[in-house]
């Protein structure tokens, strides 16, 4: 990575609009990714470039991002990597623009519609048990591996029929493709992910089942059936999207909910407002930040975007912008009216968005009615990782045992 | 002009709309808002979840439908020959008066 502040910046960009920032490596980032992208959202202009990383636009308020997530005439989703990783390994139908993109999209979303959701979530609920149980009678844990990780991500392992023995070497991949890397061990991650699902998908050949990839196989594009390269492609897709995004999103809503008491027992005592405590904190502590590249220059609020520029849409600070949501830094469950864009919006908008919701909701309410009230150790430290999907590492908890 | 709805609770509706407008605007606008899904992707014709059914004495006067519409409905099990998603139907004064129902929540 280019980590030079000096660098010039390009001449279509206008001073006024540089400003410094290192989505890796902001020292204010990796204290808290949230509060530092608010006070980044409130000191910076909204569309500004920064020379770090190969140099790149940041857009922190929520028209903005929306704007350009909805214009895939100028904005292109090729290449979604700051700094570029110029990849030839291709993410369906994430790296698709429209009017392609759409034939791929469906074809996935046929599966992981609402009807599979609810008729997943009786073994949403047995999973979250079983993860309680391995933890409940120590009074403590890292909340961020063993259950914010490992419930979503053992769930989505199971429906993409790959075996559980093998949920650390994976977890190991996503969280190292996901940190500060250089481009060539990018690149070498990814290839190691691609013939994992190389893999999976000759065992599912020869031994169909139920999961997810067994099912792209019978399925078509435009009347046409997949090939096995594209449902490589998608396959890479979900191991990414499937092995870190929820369980960063769950941490996160576990983080703020062990920091309240008074919501614990209020949710504890009426669950019915659990989606809303679940959209809360999607809207305060989003995880994914959205990148695309200009394909046709576009002046947008004063700035010039010029064909190849890299724009980071910085998704878990539209949830934070005070011309959104009134009073944005405060968490209330009972807002009437609530924005963010934590799955994004246009034509990526996040296909397992339903699952996600689906999997913090249950998480809670299971969780809730074993370990009512939990809270961080004075001790406990908070470990952070802030770049394009960002997460807590760590999460230390505790809670008074002799619990059911 | 006006737009004729039957919500998923049954009420019937008429809204004022604007030529120009998309028929989910429109909707949304005219007080239906239980067109706009949670999980919508904000009309980009790519979630499937705006999805209406036109009555058949409208539908030879809707606008055509794109592919990447005709993509996306399919996958909706509850699709119909009516189907429509309403993020991508515009509408114009040809269609005033106009009868639409919205499909189940999916």
């Amino acid at each position: 990575m280019a980590l030079d502040a000096s660098t010039e910046h390009p001449k279509h960009v206008k001073a006024e609009q540089v400003f410094d920032l290192d989505i890796f490596l902001d020292e204010d980032l990796l204290k808290d990714p949230h509060k530092g992208y608010r006070a980044i959202q409130q000191k910076a202009p909204d569309i500004f470039y920064t020379c770090r990383n190969g140099g790149h636009w940041v857009v922190t308020r929520f028209d903005v991002m929306a704007s350009i997530l909805r214009d895939a005439e100028h904005f292109s989703s090729k290449e979604l990597t700051i700094p570029k990783s110029n990849s030839d390994n291709v993410m369906l139908p994430l790296n698709l623009d429209p009017p392609e993109h759409a034939g791929y999209r469906a074809a996935l979303m046929k599966h992981v519609n609402r009807k599979f959701v609810d008729s997943l979530e009786p073994k949403l609920r047995s999973r979250a048990n079983e993860l309680i149980d391995e933890v409940i009678a120590a009074g403590q844990c890292d909340f961020s591996e063993r259950l914010g990780a490992a419930f979503p991500v053992s769930v989505f392992m199971d429906f993409m029929g790959m075996p559980r023995e093998r949920f650390a070497e994976f977890r190991e991949i996503v969280r190292e493709y996901f940190g500060p890397i250089t481009n060539a061990r990018y690149i070498e991650l990814q290839n190691i992910i691609i013939s994992v699902i190389r893999e999976m998908i000759a065992d599912r050949r020869a031994q169909p089942g139920d999961d997810l990839l067994s099912k792209l196989m019978e399925e078509s594009v435009r009347g046409r059936p997949l090939t096995d390269a594209e449902i490589e492609s998608y396959g890479f897709l979900l191991f990414l999207g499937g092995l870190d995004t929820v369980a960063n999103a769950l941490t996160f809503a576990f983080r703020h909910l062990a920091e309240d008491g008074a919501l614990q027992a209020r949710l504890a005592a009426d669950p019915s407002h659990i989606p809303a405590f679940v959209e809360e904190s999607l809207r305060c502590f989003g995880v994914v930040h959205q990148t695309r590249i200009v394909k046709k220059d576009i002046e947008i609020g004063g700035a010039y975007m010029r064909e190849g520029d890299m724009v980071s849409c910085a998704l878990p600070a539209a949830g934070l912008d005070d011309r959104k949501n009134e009073d944005p830094e405060r968490f209330d469950i009972d807002r009437p009216r609530r924005e963010h864009i934590a799955f994004s919006t246009g034509a990526h908008t996040c296909i397992g968005n339903v699952l996600a919701r689906a999997e913090m909701r249950v998480f809670t309410e299971e969780w809730l009615k074993r370990i009512p009230s939990f809270c961080i150790p004075s001790n406990g430290k908070l470990v952070w990782r802030a770049g394009q999907v960002m997460s807590l590492q760590s999460l230390p908890l505790q809670w008074a045992t002799g619990g059911k | 002009m006006r737009v004729n709805v039957t919500l998923r609770s049954g009420e019937q509706r008429t809204v004022e709309a604007r030529a120009g407008q998309s028929l989910k605007a429109a909707l949304m606008e005219g007080g239906a808002e239980e067109i706009n899904a949670l999980t919508s992707c904000g009309g980009c014709c790519s979630c499937g979840t705006c999805h209406v059914y036109i009555d058949e004495r409208d539908v030879a006067r809707m606008p055509a439908m794109s592919s990447q519409e005709d993509d996306l409905l399919y996958v909706r099990d509850d699709r119909r020959t009516n189907s429509r998603l309403a993020c991508s139907v515009p509408l114009s004064e040809s269609m005033d008066g106009m009868r639409v129902t919205i499909a189940p929540e999916w």
